[in-house]
This record gives C-alpha cells, sequence and structure tokens, in this order.
C-alpha cells in the first residue's frame, strides 16, 4: 500500500513538473529549437522511376535506389511520391568572390574574380574535405539563401566575375547550376565549375553545353584510396574527366597530395602519364598542398619538398603546365611557355603580377599557349 | 592494510593521470574527451569495486597482495591498450564510438587493480571504522602522488616509467601482504622487472600507433601534455596531445593570421603575440619593424623544442632583444601591462577548454583594453571559414562578437578561413587602399598578402554576408564565470564527428534558465519519494560523489579567473582538495554514532556548497587574498565531501562499503561528463554551485 502511494506521489511530482516546464517552454524555448529552416523542393533530373514509388538517381555513379520520402547518399535530393525532388535548387548556402587563381584555374581569364556559390550536399566524404561544413550537411541544416539563377548572373556582372560552381559539389545541384549556366550565356557572363568529377556522362554533357571551363580534383590515383577516404570510386572520376577533355570545354586538374595516403612517386607518375596519353600534355596540372581539416585535422600539411617532386614528376613526364597550389612563392606558381620557357604569365599567390601574351600567344616566341585568355 | 590503501591510492591517482594523457594523446582529444574518460575510468572502478565487494574471497589480504604484486603488469598493459584508441589513418579523428570502445578496453586492467584493491582492502579491515580510515588513507595517498606528480613527474619522466614505477610500489607493499612464502616474494620482483624489459617497447608502439610511418624527432612529457616533434622532409609539425600546433614551412597562415591586424595600425611599435607566433608569426610580425614584441607561450617545454626544431627566421626570432618570450598566464601579463601596448595580437585555436576560453572572455577583454596605448588595438584570430560557417561556429563567433562589443567603442571584422577581429577605443581605417599604402611604407613585399588580396579579403559583400549570417545565430558573452565558447568549440569539434550529437548538443546548449530549474525540478521530484534507508544511504554518497567533483571544477575554474593560471598552485588546489577529503573522512568518526550523523554529513556539504558562490563573489573585491581563501574553501569543501562515505558505510554496515564506494564514484562520473562539458559553460559557476547546494540539502533531507 505505502509503495503504491509513494508510486502515484511520485507520478503526480512528475506530471506537474512536466506540465509547468512545458507552459514554460511554449514561452522561453528558442524560435528555432532546432537548426536550419526547410527548403524548397524543386524537380529532378536525371533519374527514372523503377515501380512502387522507388526511384533510381540517375546523376553519379552511386546509382541510388531510393524509396518514398528518403534521400539519395548526397542528401539533397529525395523521393516524393515517387518523384524525385532536388532540395537544394536556387539555395546556394555559401556565396563568395574569390579570384580566379583560387580555383584554381590558371589558363582562364587571369587576374578576374569567381562569383562562387555552392549548397549543400556532396556524393563523396573526404575524410579532408576542405568544404565538410556544407559538402556534408543537409539543406536543413545549413543557412541558405533563395537565389535564382538571373540572381546569380545579376550579382556576378555586378561584380564583373564569372559564375563559378564550387566548394561542395556542384554534380549534386546540377539542375541549378545547368540553369544558372543557360542564364550566364543568355547575359554574356562566363560559367566554371569546380567538381570532384565523380558523375555520370549524360548529365555532365548535358551541363557542359553551358560551361565554359571545368576544373576536377583529381584526388588519387587509386581504387583503395578513393574507397579508404573518399567513399568513392577512381574510375568513374577518370571517365568524366575524358568526356570534360573531348566536348572541348577547357579543362585543368588538380591532385591534393595527402601526405603519406597519395603523394607517392609511382602513383604521381601514373597519374601524370595518363593525364597525357589520354588527355595531352597541355591539361594544367596543379599539385596543390594539403592543409588539415574535417576528419583529418592532426596530418601535418604537404611538405613544399612533396610538392616540388610531383612538379618535377609531371614536368618530366611531358605535361606542359604543371603547378604547384597553395604555398605561394614556390616555383610553380607562374605560367611559362613550354618552348621557349619564358613566364608568360607571372603571379604571386592569386595575384597576376604580368601577363605576356598576345591573342593566346607567347608574346616572346610566338607559341600557343592553350586556355581561355580573353 | 592502510599502508596497503594509500598506495594503491596513489598508484591509481598516478595511473588515471597518465592514462588520460595518454587517451587524448592518441584519440587527439579535447575537454569532451577527457569528460569521457573520466567517467569511464570513475565508472570502471566503481564497477571493480561493487563486484569485489560482492565476490571477495575469504583471505582478502592475501588476495589484494597477490593484486597489488601484479600491477607493473596491470599498469602496463593498460598503457599498452591506448595504441587501440589511435586511428590506422594517420592524422584521422577517432569516432566517438571507437574512442568509448578503445578507453573502455584500456582502462580495464588499472581501474580492475584500483577498485578490486579499494574493495579487498576493505574486506580485511573490516568494521565500520575501518571504512573511514581505509577512504582516508587512499585519499592522501591519491593527493600525495598528485603532488608529486604535478611537481615533479609531469614533465620530467615519460609514461611508461611512471607506470613501472607506480606498480612498483604496489608490487613492494605486495611482499607484506601475502603469505611470506618463496613465490609470493619472487612474484612482484619478476613483474617489476618484465615491466621494466617491456616499458621501452611499449613506449614505442604508443609512438608507433599515434605517428605512424613518422619519422619522429622529439618526444618529451611536460606539464600540460605531451609533446612530440614528427619531421618530414624538411617540415616540422609540434604536436601536443596528439593535437597538431603547428608546423614550419606554413608562411601562407602566418601571414594571412599576422599581417592584417598590424596593417590595421598605423604605428605598431609595441606588440604583443598571444599564441601563434611559432608557427612563423614572431617572423612576420617582426617585418613591421616594431620597438618591442612580447610572445606569451605558456608551456616552457614547447618554447624549448621550438629553440631546436622550429624554422630559421622563428629560431632567429627568439634570440633577437627586441623579441621577450613569456611562459606566463597571458591574463596576468595583460593585467600587469597597462598602456603598455600598440596592438594585442590574440590568436588561438577554437576553445575547447575553459583555459583557452578564458583568453576571449569579457574580462581578459577588459584587460586587454587596459594594456593599450592611446590609439592601440586589440585583435582577436579565430578559425572561421572560407565558405559557410556551420551552425556551432556561427554561434561561437556571434559570441565572440558579443563579447568584444560591450567592451570596445570600435569593433570590425575581416571574415575567413582566419576570422579577425579588431576592437579598439577609436575607429580603425580598414579601408583597402589605406593598408597597401602602409604595406608600400613599410616596404613589406610578402608571399601572399599584396594589394589584391587586401582588396579581396575587405570587400564589403564578406563582412555584410558573415553578420547577416552571424544576426541569426543566438548569443551569449563569454565570462570568465560562465565560459560559453568553449561548449561551442567542442560542438563544432564533434559535428565532425557525429553531427546529431552535435544538433542535439547545440540544442541543449540554448536552453535558458527556465529549462534547468525545471530538470532540477523534476529531479527533486524523483528524489523526494525515495524511503528506503538504503536507498537514502546510497542517494547521499551519489550526491556527494558528485558534488565533490563538481565543486573541484567550479573552485579551480574560479582560481582560474581570479588569481591565474598557475601551474604548481592548481596543482596544489587538487591536492588540498584531496587532502580535505581525507580530513574529512577522519573527523567524520567522531559524529559516526549520531543518530542524524547522514542528514549532518550532507547537511555540512550543502552548506559549504552555498558558502562557495558567496566567497567567490567576495573575494572578486579583496583579489590580494583571493589565493588564500579559495584555498580554504577547497580545503573545507574536500573535508565535507569525505565526510560522507564514512558516515554512509557506518548507517549501511559494513557489507555495504564496496557498493558504496561504486556508487561514490559513479556521482563523481557523472559530473565530470556533465559539469565539465555542459553545466558550467551554459549556467557558469555560481549558478553551478547552488544547484549542488540545493541538491545537497534535498538529500540532507531526505537522510534526516
Amino acid at each position: 500500500m505505502g509503495s503504491r502511494r509513494d508510486f502515484f506521489r511520485t507520478c503526480g511530482g512528475v506530471g506537474c513538473a512536466l506540465a509547468a516546464g512545458a507552459s514554460a517552454g511554449s514561452v522561453l524555448l528558442p524560435a528555432k529549437a532546432f537548426a536550419g529552416s526547410s527548403p524548397r523542393v524543386y524537380p529532378a533530373r536525371f533519374w527514372k522511376k523503377l515501380g512502387q514509388k522507388r526511384i533510381e538517381c540517375e546523376l553519379c555513379p552511386k546509382h541510388c535506389q531510393v524509396d518514398d520520402r528518403e534521400r539519395g547518399f548526397c542528401g539533397v535530393r529525395e523521393n516524393r511520391d515517387g518523384e524525385y525532388k532536388t532540395l537544394v535548387w536556387g539555395q546556394p548556402c555559401a556565396i563568395h568572390v574569390d579570384p580566379i587563381e583560387k580555383k584554381p584555374l590558371f589558363h582562364f581569364l587571369p587576374g578576374t574574380r569567381a562569383f562562387s556559390i555552392a549548397t549543400a550536399g556532396c556524393n563523396l566524404e573526404c575524410k579532408c574535405c576542405q568544404n565538410w561544413d556544407i559538402s556534408q550537411s543537409k539543406p536543413e541544416d545549413v543557412d541558405f539563401r533563395f537565389m535564382p539563377p538571373d540572381e546569380v548572373v545579376r550579382n556576378a556582372k555586378g561584380y564583373d566575375a564569372c559564375v563559378t560552381f564550387t566548394y561542395s559539389e556542384p554534380i549534386v545541384f546540377l539542375e541549378y547550376c545547368i540553369d544558372t549556366a543557360m542564364a550566364a550565356r543568355e547575359a554574356g557572363v562566363r560559367t566554371t565549375m569546380v567538381t570532384g568529377g565523380s558523375g555520370e556522362a549524360a548529365p555532365m554533357k548535358e551541363a557542359l553545353k553551358f560551361l565554359d571551363a571545368v576544373k576536377v580534383d583529381l584526388k588519387g590515383f587509386t581504387e583503395d584510396y578513393y574507397q579508404r577516404l573518399c567513399k568513392g570510386k577512381l574510375e568513374p572520376v577518370l571517365k568524366t574527366i575524358e568526356v570534360i577533355r573531348a566536348s572541348g570545354v577547357w579543362l585543368e586538374l588538380v591532385h591534393l597530395c595527402v601526405p603519406g595516403q597519395n603523394d607517392s612517386e609511382s602513383e604521381i607518375r601514373a597519374m601524370c602519364r595518363w593525364v597525357k596519353s589520354h588527355l595531352g600534355a597541355d591539361v594544367p596540372v596543379h599539385f596543390s598542398r594539403f592543409h588539415p581539416e574535417y576528419q583529418m585535422k592532426n596530418l601535418p600539411p604537404t611538405p613544399n619538398a612533396t610538392l616540388v617532386r610531383c612538379r618535377e614528376i609531371g614536368l618530366g613526364e611531358g605535361l606542359h603546365f604543371v603547378y604547384t597550389g597553395n604555398v605561394p612563392g614556390l616555383s610553380g606558381e607562374s605560367t611559362s611557355c613550354p618552348k621557349c620557357s619564358k613566364v608568360v604569365v607571372a603571379r604571386r599567390g592569386f595575384e597576376v603580377e604580368a601577363i605576356h601574351l598576345k591573342a593566346g600567344h607567347c608574346a616572346f616566341c610566338g607559341a600557343s599557349i592553350p586556355g581561355v585568355w580573353s | 592494510m592502510f599502508v596497503a590503501a594509500f598506495v594503491a591510492g596513489g598508484a591509481s591517482l598516478l595511473a588515471q593521470v597518465v592514462l588520460l594523457r595518454e587517451i587524448l594523446a592518441s584519440a587527439r582529444g579535447n575537454e569532451l574527451v577527457l569528460g569521457l574518460v573520466l567517467a569511464l575510468w570513475l565508472v570502471l572502478t566503481g564497477v571493480a569495486s561493487a563486484l569485489g565487494g560482492r565476490l571477495a574471497p575469504e583471505r582478502a589480504g592475501v588476495w589484494l597482495g597477490r593484486l597489488l604484486s601484479g600491477a607493473p603488469v596491470l599498469l602496463l598493459a593498460s598503457l599498452w591498450l591506448v595504441t587501440g584508441a589511435s586511428s590506422p589513418i594517420p592524422g584521422e579523428e577517432s569516432s566517438v564510438l571507437r574512442l568509448v570502445a578503445s578507453s573502455v578496453v584500456a582502462l580495464l586492467p588499472a581501474c580492475a587493480l584500483s577498485g578490486l584493491a579499494f574493495a579487498w582492502a576493505l574486506s580485511s579491515a573490516g568494521g565500520k571504522a575501518g571504512a573511514g580510515l581505509l577512504y582516508a588513507a587512499e585519499m592522501v595517498g591519491a593527493a600525495s602522488a598528485g603532488v608529486v606528480f604535478h611537481f615533479v613527474l609531469a614533465d620530467r619522466i615519460s609514461s611508461v616509467w611512471i607506470m613501472v614505477g607506480g606498480g612498483a610500489a604496489c608490487a613492494v607493499v605486495s611482499v607484506f601482504l601475502s603469505c611470506r612464502c618463496r613465490l609470493t616474494t619472487l612474484a612482484p620482483l619478476i613483474a617489476v622487472i618484465a615491466s621494466a624489459i617491456a616499458a621501452p617497447m611499449v613506449s614505442r608502439l604508443l609512438t608507433a600507433a599515434r605517428f605512424p610511418g613518422e619519422r619522429v624527432l622529439a618526444l618529451q612529457p611536460s606539464r600540460y601534455g605531451l609533446l612530440a616533434v614528427v619531421g618530414r622532409g624538411d617540415q616540422r609539425a609540434f604536436f601536443h596531445d596528439g593535437e597538431l600546433l603547428f608546423t614550419t614551412e606554413d608562411q601562407l597562415v602566418a601571414e594571412e593570421r599576422i599581417h592584417l591586424p598590424l596593417l590595421l595600425h598605423p604605428h605598431p611599435r609595441r606588440i604583443l603575440l598571444v599564441g601563434g607566433g611559432l608557427g612563423g608569426g614572431l617572423a612576420e610580425a617582426l617585418k613591421h619593424a616594431p620597438e618591442h614584441i612580447d610572445y606569451v607561450e605558456l608551456d616552457p617545454a614547447v618554447l624549448s623544442l621550438a629553440r631546436t626544431f622550429a624554422d630559421p627566421e622563428t629560431r632567429r626570432a627568439l634570440a633577437l632583444p627586441q623579441v621577450r618570450a613569456v611562459t606566463e598566464d597571458a591574463r596576468r601579463l595583460l593585467a600587469g601591462s597597462l598602456g603598455r601596448y600598440d596592438v594585442v595580437v590574440i590568436n588561438l585555436p577554437a576553445p575547447q577548454n575553459a583555459l583557452v576560453a578564458r583568453l576571449l572572455s569579457h574580462e581578459c577583454f577588459v584587460d586587454a583594453k587596459q594594456a593599450l596605448a592611446p590609439g592601440g588595438m586589440l585583435a582577436v584570430v579565430t578559425p572561421g571559414a572560407d565558405s559557410h560557417l556551420d551552425a556551432p561556429a556561427r554561434q561561437r563567433h556571434a559570441s565572440l562578437l558579443a563579447t568584444l562589443s560591450p567592451v570596445f567603442s570600435w569593433v570590425g571584422v575581416s571574415p575567413g578561413a582566419d576570422t579577425i577581429f579588431w576592437a579598439a577605443e577609436q575607429a580603425v581605417d580598414a579601408r583597402p587602399f589605406v593598408l597597401v599604402r602602409r604595406l608600400t611604407e613599410r616596404r613589406l613585399r610578402l608571399q601572399q598578402i599584396g594589394p589584391a588580396w587586401l582588396f579581396d579579403r575587405l570587400l564589403p559583400f564578406h563582412a555584410e554576408d558573415y553578420r547577416r549570417a552571424l544576426a541569426t545565430a543566438p548569443t551569449m558573452e563569454n565570462r570568465d564565470f560562465r565560459p560559453f565558447v568553449y561548449l561551442l568549440g567542442l560542438l563544432e569539434e564533434l559535428d565532425r564527428a557525429s553531427p546529431s550529437l552535435a544538433h542535439a548538443g547545440l540544442f541543449l546548449a540554448r536552453l535558458r534558465w527556465p529549462w534547468w530549474v525545471t530538470a532540477f525540478a523534476v529531479l527533486v521530484g524523483l528524489l523526494l519519494p525515495v524511503r528506503r534507508p538504503t536507498s537514502r544511504v546510497t542517494l547521499a554518497v551519489v550526491v556527494a560523489g558528485g558534488i565533490g567533483m563538481a565543486m573541484q571544477l567550479v573552485l579551480l575554474l574560479a582560481f582560474q579567473a581570479l588569481v591565474g593560471h598557475l601551474y604548481h598552485a592548481i596543482g596544489a588546489l587538487l591536492a588540498c582538495f584531496m587532502a580535505g577529503m581525507a580530513a574529512g573522512s577522519l573527523a567524520a568518526r567522531r559524529f559516526l554514532p549520531h543518530p542524524h550523523a547522514l542528514a549532518r554529513a550532507c547537511a555540512g556539504v550543502a552548506a559549504v556548497a552555498a558558502l562557495v558562490p558567496l566567497v567567490i563573489v567576495l573575494v572578486r573585491l579583496t583579489p590580494g587574498l583571493a589565493g588564500a581563501v579559495l584555498f580554504a574553501v577547497t580545503a573545507l569543501m574536500g573535508a565535507a565531501v569525505g565526510a560522507v562515505y564514512p558516515v554512509a558505510v557506518h548507517v549501511a554496515g559494513p557489507a555495504a562499503a564496496s557498493r558504496l564506494y561504486a556508487w561514490d564514484l559513479g556521482g563523481a562520473a557523472v559530473a565530470a561528463l556533465v559539469v565539465t562539458v555542459a553545466a558550467i559553460p551554459v549556467l557558469g559557476l555560481l549558478p553551478v554551485a547552488g544547484f549542488a547546494a540545493a541538491l545537497a540539502a534535498v538529500v540532507a533531507f531526505k537522510a534526516a
């Protein structure tokens, strides 16, 4: 009897306390108890129905098969009643104006600016991602703004900049990229893309119709690296690179040298040989310095000597334009003529100090310097 | 038996401290990791104690001797198992699951030793009075070991040899506890010799697990943790507790962090750098041709290593007469430097503990303002983001801005991967062309920073976008007594490994006062119906254990805030608390026979806990007496908490001694996690003390 009374007394006490807390909470709970707001929903492209409200995404090699009310790996495309929707169209969460050299794009309108936008989401999960706070987030977890394509183009024009889709992974917001690139082309504004390259050929070809330059992060040159550190695959990235090259859109590659993971001489040499044989010696390759970030915060940055070595390997394998990135002052920032070896675009960090080109040719010897110079 | 408890208590404390440091270094952890691992230690020891009490053998004293003879091997085994806490991918942070699992495995041998030793000592000593004496002996042992570690061992002897030493001390005692036969005399000796032989190998394994494939140039224990210097090519990387401090060849980063603040001031003649100097910042600052630079680095061991391994420019800079490297608490330096500096640059990582948080507090900014010469400027460099600030980072930045704004008339910001705030009493001209002109006047030819960089960095668009993002973030000023920013720093860190946990933490961090009061009311509501005598005794012990841990932290942080971060004084403060516990445990024997002894003991805890906030507020008015008064209050608090356990054993009976010890540790474990990580940064020191006092009063009421 005593224990029953105690039980009811306890319940009564807890109940009163909870009721008091609920009334206090209804007045005092922060307006946004959970971070973020609900993103707008737009129709996605590049997918097919599988039946019973199940769909298969065809945007990237993951080919996620998604049930109703679920999302693909990227976290920004969702199945609603058997229709695939994008949750990030027109909703960038990162908007910046950067020097074009920061992308890095060294053979594309040097000294100009890039109006850079990105949404949440990515179809990879790189442990050393420099933009993990948006790439590994869902749209409702980030602070986004509604900026439709024409507004993006208007802003870019205001800064006399090209539009660049960057930071996270443009492939996961490809619909937005394509629509914006179309609007930019109509307005006479150039567009570029910075991508990890893990996409299917058909969507990429669609986007390439409207893009002016693409920079691809060739993160490693082994399947093991891609699986272990990126949760991705190498082969689809190589295919994407070939598709871009074949389209005629200006292409540059970046390899982020992660110490001890993807910077071995054999791997770098294999990669450079592949670039030369499959893409040609004129495709610029940047060897970029890793900085500790995301889940690899305590791995020291790439030593300068490694970048210098990689560059030497690239030049030794016959590539004409090999750069070192993220280390101003190191040799390998400026563009040299492959014929006469004179500096045709002198750079210090992201600053262009001098340009010695005439209509895309070396001002000294007249050799053609591939790129988009005006 | 009391000698055994003394030695076991000392060895246990040494093992706890060493294993905490090593797990932190392997898992590259922070205050959250510290709280989690400490809580695991307490829980595992408690479980071992409870099991030891339940399964106590007949000749517990002899078995205790056998257990202690194996101590050298058990302690070293624990250290070896810490290798599991390191991720196989170099530089990768351990996941929460990996951390917990590996910590449990690593701590098991040492915790088993500690818990079983106390339980079997209790069984052997027997009697109600014995428990209190044993408890006191263990506390004295722990206090003594703490003092020895803090003052003698921390920066001189490596972890493996501390473990061997602690194990050896246990082994010596074991000889006198076991039966006097050849085996029990030889076994401890063999164990000590075996552990001494294995120690260098264990040390190598730990290093190899932490830095796989790397060339380790230096490994050094310091007062503040474990330091390492790793070389790859010509580059040198400096680590503290597994966390990358800085590297050489990082000129780009050093330039970005130093030159913008110095260019914002027209004539930076006398400069104070707090952090960020040894990775190139000092050498960059010298390019502005100042008359004098004071550089603060708290850990003298880091400075010593830098003088050997840092890049040549930094080593040259440290040797220059106009550069003074100071190994002192930066707050004390600021407080004693009235009107001295033209520019003060605070350049620190994201705060993940109270030590860093107090250099970003309202009170610190007030000290910095007083240290500025007329026309002087404070710059705060803090990690930001190039593209997007996530929710915890946004809130941290908003808190920093909310902390700076009330102190200074002008506050500006340049957001980026390293966000730079500047604050002054007069307007600071941050127009790009002005900075470019100064760049030219000072003949600065830099690798990264030039006119284009400055114009891009200071585009109004970036600052507007940044402020717009911060406008949506809830803010709370960061104060010494409510170091809110370090909770945000921890959540930022947690966001990398577990975004859902981080978001949950952020939600809890935004809860205001009424929610905490409601939660407290619910807790009290659950406690009030407790009627069974054994439950009331257990409750008293749990709460006392929790309050003991919570008040230790409160008093430690109060000491730091009011007196300063003085390494030796803080070690003495912790020892003082434990000595107080021992004294309280002994003093409690006087009122054991009293019918309401438990209620009195709990009331004592409540009374002292209630006194603490009052004392802290009063000593702020008389800073000169703060140190002495806080020491006295700490000892008193320890005594009040220490009195509860022996009284509880007296009431419940000696058979419950081990179980109650386990509950004592359990209460401390919960407090270690909740108070360190959440309660103190969100509520502040004084309210936490108030809650503790209220809780103790409720328990005293129930115990009456």
